[in-house]
């Protein structure tokens, strides 16, 4: 027969209406009997979903971690999905929405408080009970950062606390205080810290040559409140009043409470008052387009962080001697800092249940484990892979602490903490994001503070009542 | 049966059997796009619409609550200012944009060397990654380190504002921004631009217009038709914003900049409220739909159609 051209592209057509309506047929157990009748083990597929902006560590671990891990499981085949943080959350949706959640994703944009209120995940316990799992080498605050009514919801592989950084050179420079590693210290205060930084700010009316004495995070909804006595979720005292950090459910808010106005404008202060010490947004933002995070300028005498921010100096393997130190003791006499981890959940309706616990296992307590805390940089939760993360922090150049010395300031930071609520609250993209938008005004200078912190109550109460 | 009428009757068969080889090869040809339409076009809108009387968050069943997302949203501060925030941006940007694609568009149209790669150049920005463009203009925005800023301040002396970082400001920054990008719309000028007669030009020189009168009574007559059509993009355009904003602001500071669908892509995909964020989008629909209604109604007192339609 001939074949003319008409022939040809309606074929053609066919063809390819026939290779559209074939993608769109989901896979299904039958379409795959060879294992089946061949008797040999039936060989499973996960789904895990990553970040993939955390940088090339993270996608090495990963890329290490499976390939290890198929020669433990031969049967499990893991496939990853790699987006971005701000993508996270939309892609996860999108794959329960479809009805084809992934067995394997961490709570990083909206932490598990977020998909246990919506029942999208699996509470561990029984699977760690038939499978005999030893959970006492993961470090116990962590397992209780993931721990709601009773029950397990996550596997934490990171735990993360917040930890002063310095710029060895510049204090010493300087002649300024050095953040000492010992977290009893209770000379090391939030006024010795600020005259250190004071001490270390010069040039502060030019920002291209400024050297900026500390740098205070004003994220995180305010909780460094807790250093002054308060919380932003009670008005009773520190965090362990707070019975939204239990339930993950907010029902009353103190932003505009006089706690929170002494904190805030000792902050403020550090950045608009007589004797300035810490960038003005604009500056911070400049910097931060330039190296990343603004400590990485050399510029900055201390910087409050999480202990994720070791992982910049890996990278960025600076001139300059650099350290980390204890957080400093508040008007309140306490020194709360904010914990993190970074958490596996097993997502509940995902098609592969115990072979994505099979391979959580793997991630958190096995090899993958080991593997974390040596490729990441970030501090493990498992307590028996803390040698390594040492090891490899002390192969950062220019770090300026012992060994022992490191160990005290990382560790000991576990007892002094309290778990952020961007990890405990349900919906917290929501209050992170009214928190955000509405101290735009004090942190720009627009508005004095005790006006913008009442803003800043109208708005969390609104959001509140919206979810009465 | 005579044989004329067998005639007919084979002949109407082939008839038939034509227009179904026709109809087959039509819809054959068709068949990936209306796949596609269907799939990824028409299923979600109609599934939006059903949504926006859910409450639904992606993981759990929608659960039909009536009108309570439009109760919601219209008694909620942050959909009123974000609507606010997304109307001035409109009223603000939409004549700037026209009126300055309109002029670029005539000194494009001039007859000087080089005027192709001149043309080249400013269409550049329209092609480059919104991303992109975005972070430079963070930078240019930059109250201390940002180039507006040191020219305002070199040559009038005027220590400039925090562009980005203040609720005054940040509209204008915004609209800044937009302008850069004029060159879709300076295309379509272009194009009408060079479609006038130039008889009519000739006649009005005769008739003693000078080169203002030739602009108001011959060109914008003839170009307004297109006008009509760039005005119409630009607003429902305008009224869409979402990329250019995400990646300068955020929406921020204290939502100056919370644009509508910054609003609906965060209700639906970072506070997983996907019903709440159907609603929305189907109010905005509504509100492009009257927009553009009343835009084509007005149209006919300005709109000078050559064909007399």
């Amino acid at each position: 027969m001939k074949l003319t051209r008409r022939h040809f592209l309606k074929s053609g057509s066919v063809a390819l209406t026939g290779l559209v309506l074939a993608a769109c047929v989901p896979d299904s157990p039958s379409a795959t009997p060879a294992a089946d009748m061949s008797g040999a083990e039936e060989s499973r597929k996960i789904t895990y979903l990553i970040r993939s902006d955390i940088g090339p560590k993270i996608q090495e671990w990963t890329d290490e971690a499976i390939a290890d891990f198929a020669t433990v499981d031969p049967t499990i085949e893991v496939e990853t999905i790699g987006v971005p943080w701000g993508d996270y959350n939309a892609k996860l949706l999108a794959q329960y929405a479809a009805g084809t959640p992934p067995e394997i994703s961490a709570n990083y944009a909206a932490g598990f408080p977020t998909f246990y209120a919506n029942d999208a995940i699996v509470a561990l316990d029984e699977l760690v009970s038939e499978n005999n799992v030893d959970l006492s080498v993961i470090e116990q605050a962590a397992l209780d950062s993931v721990t709601r009514n009773g029950k397990l919801w996550a596997l934490p592989l990171a735990h993360l606390p917040t930890l002063v950084y310095y710029n060895l050179d510049v204090l010493e420079e300087a002649g300024a205080q050095v953040p000492p590693i010992d977290w009893t210290d209770t000379s090391w205060t939030t006024d010795a810290m600020l005259e250190s930084a004071t001490t270390t700010a010069r040039d502060m009316d030019d920002p291209t040559k400024a050297q900026y004495g500390m740098i205070f995070g004003t994220g995180q909804l305010g909780v460094f409140k807790w250093l002054w006595g308060g919380d932003p979720f009670n008005g009773v005292g520190g965090p362990e009043h707070t019975e939204a950090y239990k339930t993950g459910i907010v029902t009353e808010a103190f932003y505009d409470s006089e706690t929170m106005n002494t904190f805030i404008s000792w902050v403020y202060d550090s950045i608009y008052g007589s004797a300035p010490v810490s960038p003005r947004p604009s500056d911070t933002d400049a910097i931060q387009q330039l190296v990343g995070w603004p400590m990485m300028s050399g510029r900055i005498g201390m910087a409050i962080s999480g202990a994720w921010s070791v992982t910049n100096f890996a990278s960025v393997q600076p001139s300059w001697r650099w350290g980390i130190g204890a957080f400093p003791y508040g008007p309140a006499g306490v020194n709360t800092s904010p914990l993190f981890n970074d958490s596996w959940m097993l997502g509940k309706g995902a098609a592969e249940q115990e072979a994505g616990f099979r391979f959580l296992r793997y991630l958190a307590l096995e090899k993958g484990a080991e593997l974390y805390a040596q490729i990441t940089g970030f501090f493990p939760a498992h307590k028996e892979n803390y040698p390594i993360y040492f090891d490899s922090l002390m192969n950062i150049p220019n770090f300026a602490l012992s060994r022992e010395e490191a160990e005290t300031a990382m560790l000991d930071a576990f007892n002094y903490g309290y778990v952020t609520p961007g990890k405990t609250l349900d919906s917290y993209p929501e209050w992170n994001r009214t928190f955000n938008q509405t101290m735009g005004p004090i942190w720009n200078a627009e508005v004095s503070v005790a006006e913008g912190l009442q803003h800043v109550q109208g708005q969390m109460e609104s959001v509140i009542e919206s979810k009465s | 049966m005579s044989t004329a009428s067998a005639v007919r009757a084979g002949g109407g068969g082939r008839r038939l059997s034509l227009r179904w080889r026709e109809a087959l090869n039509f819809y054959a040809f068709l068949a990936p796009w209306i796949l596609g339409f269907l799939a990824f076009t028409a299923i979600p809108i109609i599934a939006s619409f059903v949504l926006g009387f859910t409450r639904y968050n992606a993981i759990q069943p929608p659960d039909f609550v009536g009108l309570r997302n439009f109760a919601f949203l219209f008694d909620d501060q942050i959909f009123w200012k974000s609507l606010r925030v997304t109307l001035s941006y409109t009223v603000l940007f939409v004549p700037l944009q026209l009126i300055c694609s309109l002029l670029l568009a005539l000194l494009l149209n001039l007859r000087v060397p080089t005027m192709r790669t001149i043309r080249t150049v400013y269409y550049l920005p329209s092609i480059l990654p919104t991303v992109v463009t975005g972070l430079v203009w963070i930078w240019l925005f930059n109250a201390d380190f940002g180039l507006i800023n040191f020219f305002l301040f070199k040559v009038f002396g005027v220590r400039g504002p925090n562009w980005l970082g203040s609720e005054r400001w940040v509209m204008s920054a915004v609209v800044i921004s937009g302008l850069w990008a004029l060159g879709g719309g300076v295309i379509i000028f272009l194009a009408a631009l060079q479609s006038v007669p130039e008889e009519l030009y000739e006649a009005a020189e005769l008739d003693g217009a000078n080169i203002i009168g030739r602009f108001w009574h011959v060109t914008v007559p003839m170009i307004s038709p297109v006008i009509l059509y760039n005005l119409m993009i630009a607003m429902i355009l305008a009224l869409q914003v979402f990329t250019r904003i995400w990646v300068l602001t955020q929406g921020g500071p204290n939502y100056g900049s919370y644009f509508y669908n910054l609003y609906v892509y965060e209700n639906a995909f970072s506070f997983f409220k996907l019903g709440l964020a159907s609603a929305q989008a189907w109010i905005l629909f509504v509100l492009i739909l009257l927009l553009t209604v009343a835009a084509l109604r007005t149209s006919g007192r300005w709109v000078h159609y050559s064909g007399g339609v």
